[in-house]
């Protein structure tokens, strides 16, 4: 059976729209590409990026030991933490890199609820919200003068009051005052 | 008599062959990453070889804790190689980027990874890791002029319960 041109041109075109259209879905809503960072010539660099199958399994493990954590690892379908150390090669190309990611958060609707600049250090944190009781996405940037950049994100279901207790076992500390603001409302 | 040699050619065969993640790594980061290695240590021990010396455990008077800590073994191996040349801190962004190609390319993710002045430490995990019951882990660890390779599969649960029970045990002592 032979069909028109015309007809598989129309179903390739439909493919590629579905396909990209499936790409675009993947992505959580409250996932961001910080993109890809390359280690300093001098100075520390970390990166932590663990996803939901791995926390699914350590849900598992600490159900034993700590319930509580375990059901908030539970909700929890990304961890990325990124710490680069800063220096005169790559400090204005990170700074750059992180105004871009706020303005990209600013303009996706994302709700900045700290900002914090003081003695040398610039913080943000960001929060993507799914009505007022779920949190699905968040972001955390700071720049610590000259010595290093962090750049924070965490995609799950989280809910407002368990904000600091992610800060806590992370050992992030613009979560853990945060957390215990949101913890308040 | 032959299944006496296969046995023993599969034990033989467990017992010094690094697995394929290691091989991988040290073969890959040669190439790509333009280093040399010298093999100082290269140790594999397979699913087999740790089964038989688990049944072996059996027939010994071990502690519990150690019985149950290399029962939840399943197949580990370690190579340790001596880089020559001269190791710059430049060479550890190569090492890393050509150590996450190959274990991409064979379904791995880089869950860490640390770079400093004196070393780089690198640990992957199946993408597909979904069980407890059947941890694969691969670090990567330069530092200095030596390069470690470990992989290791393992059953954790046992030994969380076991750390769980040991913590209760310590919360009873004054």
């Amino acid at each position: 059976m032979k069909y028109p041109a015309r007809s598989l041109l129309s179903l390739a075109a439909l493919s590629v729209l579905v396909s990209l259209n499936t790409s675009a879905q993947n992505s959580p809503p409250g996932y961001v590409d910080f993109g890809k960072f390359s280690p300093p010539t001098s100075g520390e660099f970390v990166e932590v990026h663990i996803k939901n199958n791995l926390i699914s399994m350590a849900a598992r493990l600490a159900e034993k030991i700590e319930p509580d954590v375990a059901q908030l690892l539970r909700g929890l379908q990304l961890v990325r933490v990124n710490v680069i150390g800063l220096n005169d090669d790559n400090h204005a190309d990170v700074e750059k890199r992180i105004q871009t990611i706020r303005g990209e958060l600013d303009a996706k609707g994302w709700e900045r609820i700290v900002t914090v600049q003081k003695k040398g250090e610039d913080v943000s944190v960001y929060l993507k919200t799914r009505g007022e009781e779920t949190i699905e996405g968040l972001v955390v940037t700071v720049l610590d003068g000259k010595r290093e950049a962090v750049l924070v994100n965490i995609v799950g279901d989280i809910k407002p009051e368990k904000v600091a207790v992610i800060g806590e076992k992370l050992n992030i500390d613009p979560l853990k005052k945060i957390g215990r603001e949101l913890g308040k409302k | 008599m032959a299944a006496s040699l296969s046995i023993l050619c599969l034990g033989l065969t467990g017992c010094f062959d690094v697995g394929s993640e290691t091989q991988a790594l040290r073969a890959g980061l040669v190439k790509s990453a333009g280093i040399e290695l010298e093999p100082e240590i290269e140790i594999g021990i397979g699913a087999f070889t740790f089964y038989l010396a688990q049944a072996g455990l059996r027939f010994l008077d071990l502690d519990e804790e150690a019985r149950i800590a290399l029962n939840t073994l399943r197949s580990g191996d370690v190579g340790i190689y001596h880089v020559r040349g001269r190791t710059k801190t430049s060479n550890h962004s190569r090492v890393l980027a050509s150590a996450d190609k190959i274990m991409s390319a064979r379904g791995w993710d880089r869950v860490v990874g640390v770079v400093n002045r004196h070393e780089l430490v690198a640990v992957y995990s199946p993408q597909d890791s979904l069980s407890a019951t059947d941890v694969r882990l691969s670090v990567v660890v330069l530092q200095g002029n030596k390069l470690v390779i470990v992989s290791a599969r393992s059953n954790v649960e046992p030994l969380l319960d076991l750390a769980l029970k040991q913590s209760h045990l310590l919360q009873k002592v004054p």
